[in-house]
């Protein structure tokens, strides 16, 4: 009973940043019914239970709405079929958003994309030239990724070139052509100019071939590297990260396209709002704002806590700035929120909710 | 490590090399130190090239530079063949490009920079044809280069006139310096030290002069290599000798003459400004001018006018204070002045580079990978520095030069820790304060499609899936779903790698006939999971695959984190969570990812 007093003629316990409390001072029903949160049956899962899951899974899949890029977990491309097209490309993260935002901390994985054209002679030497900003890269950070010519790949170790120093590897093209494309990629740390060099080779003689009409990029074949490598540590929200190749097939230089992204290294802020220190009923609807710089506010993480004791979640990724919520009658209820923004990055708590 | 004194009798120069315990970072004379330079050469200042190879001596009495091989094993000094080069006159402040060709000497008294081009065999030193470049006023005793390598900053001491600093652009493929417009730059009475800050947005200056006690802090011109003073600059920091920053740019470190005393400052990385750590710490006849803060970030070293001359400070890495590392001061010449540090590889071949991530959350587990040299099969890896150690799993050496294995975080007090290596044969190093232990923590996975948007009709187009976890613990298994179109011509996935095959890549693809979950063709879609047992922390995975279509349309394929998608998906993540913990524990060495 004293604590049911204590309870409703509760005290304000104070607003800290994002956290709220407040006391619930009279019983009543809620008959809201906008907080649902439904707890699913996780208990042995049947080849039943699976194949209706899985029919669900596919219908959700199937469906371009639930698969749009809203969030970094998910992403789609549109790709068009035709006839001709510029043979080199580079592409990295889709990011976020029109600036492609991408979190600050993260590896940014990029493909350079080379084609021989189909009337043209088969390629014998092809370098690819990345010039890495040292502004805003951080070059110890780099990881080659997988390579590939035609239909053969080679996956270099995930080890920072750096470290390793180079990479090279040979390409068994037999039997399809009787060649090795040769490789060696470097890292000149002093400039950053990251290159990967393709060289057609004789497997009998271990030297170029002779005849000059040999190489190992055929007409029409495409060729890609791939690379991992992260931003500066620090970087601020807004720097722009742009990547620009040159493919060199057998000496003649064609530049790709650029591929930017922005960085957000900013987590963003939310609050919960005020409260009435008593409220008259059991159903009461607490509200919650925040603001991000950098890619946008994405969702809200709500925690409640129930008389003074520790803070659990109440919602998780939710989207709404308010949502309906039933306590019980002389308890005293805490809340604070956790606002994540669309590239990940998560507020964090200035400091325990007061209790 | 090596360091120059500039008082010794009759003007010898000569380097005194020390080695540097790896535990308490005290110094010990080398026993064949000191190394002679040139008699009556009167030491000036001393740099190392990047591979540890060379060293180079500045004789402001001879008006040359001596050059030394580094013996990898002991750390001696070798007079190189050829064992003094021509220089200007008076030879002080020296550095050598971040490429590691190029030397540059500042001539005090003929207001010339000398280039020298060094042989990357013998180091063996070649003037540039233009050297020496017009400097000065007065060019003083240090040097100092943006991180890019693209500029190059003089600090000019101009003996009670206007001080400044002189700024160049360099050349990287002919080491020639052109100076920029503008320059010299107006900044105090006696400029002594420069630094650049890690980032190359900051540029500071110490003011040795009689009655200055200040340090100019510049923004440095990304693009034009210019500095415009900061705001507040000049900062009051104590009559200035010696400058130096931390590698990771968040400290910077003066030393007082008049003060008799060594000053911490916070840089703010935004503006710049310089905000004091505390009080100075004293330092009996301090204000030599000798400063270095050693290549871990961890520890700084200065030097005075009193013998023994060397005073070494562990910086702490939150605050930025200092303690005084036992021992200290350690023995040395008269009035050390310049100072350098060589990272060998020992005589065990063990060495520790870097370890990524260099940090990681206490709510899981964290997969390391270290980089550096000697690493033997069966090496084992812990956490010491505080509290239990912490023994590394799975460890599993990739290389001699990388070794990756995994700590189990879950509950682990906060802080920073070393980074103990330990070979089968009992050798040992320490990376100290290498890693830190975050708070709380969580995996954060994306996703991305890499590839062109158009593709030539009737060929195959490489793509690749990309999986990032930015956060700071390991994913755990993951289960993701590619989404292509289903009337592409042909889709291919690697050949998927079965539970009981050959799982030699940090991830799983289970592309067909798998549990129960099928590649599936629904509407317009062709839908194969992909499952990652683990995907490290601050790591990324990529995958190809390839596409041909005949038809000239529009398509779109889509990639997605099942848990993302709705509740449904959560439940599959359980359901394949346990089935990759399965397949994980059969093929351990593929149940990481590697850190980037």
């Amino acid at each position: 009973m004293t604590d049911l007093i204590g309870a409703l003629c509760g005290l304000v316990r104070g607003q800290l940043n994002n956290f709220f409390f407040f006391t619930i001072a009279a019983f009543n029903d809620c008959f809201g019914n906008d907080s649902v949160h439904t707890a699913l049956d996780t208990t042995n899962q049947t080849a039943a239970a699976n194949a209706l899951l899985l029919q669900e899974l596919l219908d959700a899949m199937s469906s371009d709405q639930q698969l749009g890029p809203d969030t970094l977990t998910s992403t789609c491309q549109d790709t068009d079929a035709v006839d001709s097209l510029d043979p080199n490309d580079i592409s990295g993260p889709s990011g976020f958003g029109s600036l492609r935002w991408v979190p600050g901390g993260g590896p940014l994985a990029y493909g350079l994309f080379f084609t021989n054209d189909k009337t043209a002679a088969s390629a014998r030497d092809i370098v690819i030239s990345d010039p890495l900003d040292k502004a805003t890269l951080d070059i110890n950070s780099l990881i080659l990724g997988p390579i590939s010519v035609g239909d053969q790949q080679v996956v270099p170790p995930s080890v920072p070139l750096s470290a390793l120093g180079s990479f090279s590897a040979d390409i068994d093209l037999r039997p399809v052509q009787d060649l090795i494309a040769r490789l060696t990629s470097s890292l000149d740390v002093s400039t950053g100019v990251l290159t990967w060099h393709f060289e057609s080779i004789n497997p009998a003689t271990g030297q170029p071939p002779t005849d000059p009409f040999l190489g190992f990029l055929l007409p029409g074949a495409e060729g890609s590297v791939t690379f991992s490598i992260k931003a500066k540590p620090g970087a601020l929200t807004g720097t722009k990260i742009s990547q620009k190749g040159t493919v060199f097939f057998d000496g003649k230089p064609l530049d790709t396209p650029v591929w930017f992204n922005t960085v957000d290294n900013t987590a963003p802020v939310s609050h919960v709002g005020a409260l009435p220190t008593r409220e008259d009923t059991s159903c009461f609807r607490p509200q919650w704002t925040g603001s991000d710089s950098g890619a946008g506010l994405q969702n809200f993480n709500v925690l409640v806590s129930d008389d003074g004791g520790p803070f659990s979640a109440w919602l998780d990724g939710t989207k709404a700035s308010n949502a309906l919520f039933k306590g019980e009658a002389g308890h005293s209820y805490g809340f604070y929120s956790l606002a994540r923004d669309f590239v990940g990055n998560i507020q964090t708590p200035k400091r325990p909710p007061m209790q | 490590m090596y360091a120059v004194s500039g008082g010794d009798v009759a003007g010898q120069s000569q380097v005194y090399g020390y080695s540097i315990n790896p535990a308490t970072r005290a110094l010990t004379p080398l026993p064949k130190s000191p190394y002679p330079g040139s008699p009556r050469g009167t030491g000036e200042a001393v740099a190392i090239d990047p591979t540890n190879r060379f060293a180079y001596l500045t004789n402001s009495g001879t008006n040359n530079v001596s050059g030394f091989a580094i013996d990898a094993s002991t750390g001696d000094l070798i007079p190189l063949p050829i064992p003094t080069y021509t220089a200007g006159s008076g030879p002080h402040g020296t550095g050598i490009s971040l490429s590691g060709k190029y030397l540059y000497v500042n001539n005090t008294f003929d207001n010339t920079i000398s280039g020298y081009h060094i042989d990357a065999n013998s180091g063996k030193l070649t003037q540039l044809s233009a050297s020496p470049f017009p400097a000065g006023p007065y060019p003083s005793n240090d040097v100092a280069f943006t991180p890019d390598g693209r500029f190059f900053y003089v600090p000019n001491s101009n003996y009670g006139g206007p001080g400044s600093v002189s700024a160049f652009s360099v050349a990287s493929q002919t080491g020639l310096l052109t100076k920029l417009s503008g320059s010299p730059f107006p900044a105090g009475t006696n400029e002594q030290q420069v630094a650049v800050d890690p980032s190359g947005q900051f540029l500071y200056v110490s003011d040795g002069g009689a009655s200055a006690t200040n340090t100019y802090g510049f923004r440095i011109d990304s693009s034009t290599g210019n500095p415009t003073p900061l705001p507040g600059s000049p900062f009051a920091t104590g009559e200035g000798r010696g400058l130096a920053i931390d590698p990771k740019g968040r400290f910077l470190f003066t030393e007082n003459e008049n003060t008799d005393a060594l000053s911490s400052f916070l840089i703010d990385q935004s503006t710049g400004q310089l905000l004091q750590v505390g009080a100075p710490y004293a330092i009996a006849h301090g204000g030599s001018a000798g400063i270095i803060v050693d290549p871990t970030g961890n520890f700084v070293y200065v030097g005075s006018f009193a013998v023994p001359g060397i005073y070494g400070f562990r910086i702490n890495q939150t605050t930025g204070a200092l303690t005084v590392i036992p021992g200290s001061p350690f023995p040395s010449g008269l009035v050390p002045v310049s100072f350098a540090i060589a990272t060998l590889k020992g005589t065990s071949g063990l060495s520790v580079e870097f370890v990524q991530p260099a940090k990681g959350g206490n709510a899981g587990t964290v997969t390391m990978q270290i980089v550096g040299s000697g690493f033997q099969s069966g090496a084992t890896v812990k956490l010491t520095g505080f509290g239990s150690d912490i023994d590394g799993s799975n460890t599993t050496v990739l290389d001699p030069s990388v070794l990756a294995t995994s700590f189990d975080l879950v509950g682990v007090s906060p802080g920073i820790r070393d980074v103990v290596v330990t070979n089968r044969d009992g050798t040992s190093i320490t990376a100290e304060a290498a890693f830190t232990i975050e708070s709380g923590g969580a995996p954060d996975v994306s996703v991305s499609i890499i590839g062109p948007n158009k593709i030539r009709v009737g060929f195959n187009q490489s793509f690749y899936a990309s999986f990032t976890n930015s956060g700071s613990i390991d994913s755990g298994p993951r289960l993701f779903w590619l989404n292509l179109p289903a009337d592409d011509d042909s889709s291919q996935i690697p050949a998927a790698d079965s539970p009981t095959g050959n799982a030699s890549s940090v991830g799983f693809v289970y592309a067909m006939n798998v549990g129960s979950i099928p590649s599936s063709v629904v509407g317009r879609s062709q839908l194969i999971p992909i499952v990652l047992p683990s995907l490290a922390a601050r790591s990324s995975y990529t995958l190809q695959f390839k596409r041909k279509r005949s038809k000239k349309t529009l398509s779109k394929m889509c990639l997605a984190a099942s848990r993302k998608i709705t509740d449904l998906c959560d439940e599959w993540d359980r359901n394949w969570a346990s089935v990759a913990a399965l397949l994980a524990s059969k093929h351990p060495a593929s149940a990481s990812s590697t850190p980037v």
